[in-house]
């Protein structure tokens, strides 16, 4: 009986432990102008991309409009996820932590909502325009964190 | 009399809720609200050299109708690599009474967003180097005539 004891306070310990490290990525977020997850973990080529279903290129595609569209304000001064002002070089000033907090409220509604309708509509569309779409985003990505690593130079990458 | 004079107000009164019956659904079918706007498309690509002889707020405009334009754009790549100004029908979109309605709530959505953007942009802007601001300009030009000469993989 004991035993029982034990081992469902240690799950229920591992349960919160889990669900607070999740909050803790949710809160975080509120400090960065780019999400910290905003990345690609895997580039595609043309090739690769044919093999996959529409489905699966919804995603990706659906997944390369949000990670652009976090990227693409704040490309100048060359924010990346996880970015801080601090780590910017933006002083933490009152008007500029509301900035940061409103960004975060405002980009969060727009880009959730476009995410819902792009389910709906993309579709609508043919495998090849998908994949075209793939394509620019994840090349103009790609150069968006080489500029970000200090490289000034444009290069195609497909 | 009277009863002649009521008689034509009944006429006119159904005669005029006819035609607005007939009105309503040309209506819903063509909505003059499309995804992305007409004017989301520059009209002057620049060079490296025009560019670094502006300032950094002629520079810093250049670079927000740029963020405009790509927030536009981008996201509707995968329906058409010409997506300003296109209807639902031109987007391969059925013009349901549902499809335009969620179109006309998105569009608002963008123009709230967009707006937003503006006003954060000129708040972060003046702290990017003039260089970053100018390869960002010329970068998202780029991206801008790579979308605007690609024929979205036909």
């Amino acid at each position: 009986m004991r035993i029982i004891l034990v081992v469902y306070m240690v799950v229920m310990s591992l349960c919160t432990f889990a669900q607070s490290n999740n909050n803790k990525e949710i809160v975080d977020d509120h400090n960065y102008l780019v999400g910290h997850n905003m990345s690609i973990p895997k580039y595609h080529h043309r090739v690769e991309l044919e093999d996959l279903k529409k489905s699966s290129l919804t995603n990706i595609y659906i997944r390369r409009v949000r990670i652009y569209n976090e990227l693409l304000p704040f490309l100048c001064v060359k924010a990346g996820p996880m970015n801080t002002l601090v780590s910017l070089h933006i002083p933490e000033s009152k008007q500029n932590l509301k900035i940061l907090a409103k960004h975060y409220k405002a980009k969060t509604k727009r880009l959730d909502a476009l995410e819902d309708d792009l389910r709906k509509i993309v579709n609508f569309s043919d495998r090849e325009t998908i994949i075209e779409g793939i394509i620019v985003l994840e090349a103009a990505i790609w150069q968006f964190q080489k500029f970000r690593e200090g490289d000034m130079h444009h290069k195609e990458t497909h | 009399m009277k009863k002649f004079l009521l008689a034509v107000a009944v006429v006119f009164v159904s005669g005029g809720a006819m035609a607005q019956q007939e009105g309503e659904p040309a209506k819903a079918d063509v909505s003059d609200v499309t995804y992305v706007s007409k004017t989301a498309t520059i009209s002057k690509y620049h060079t490296q050299v025009e560019l670094e002889s502006l300032g950094k707020l002629e520079l810093t405009e250049l670079y927000m109708e740029r963020v405009v334009v790509l927030s536009e754009l981008t996201p509707y790549l995968a329906l058409s690599f010409h997506p300003a100004g296109a209807s639902l029908a031109d987007l391969g979109i059925p013009s349901s009474k549902s499809n335009t309605a969620h179109m006309e709530t998105e569009v608002k959505n963008k123009e709230a967003y967009i707006e937003h953007i503006r006003e954060t942009l000129h708040d972060i802007t003046p702290y990017a180097d003039k260089e970053n601001i100018i390869w960002c300009i010329l970068f998202l030009e780029e991206t801008i005539h790579k979308i605007e000469k690609s024929n979205g993989g036909h």
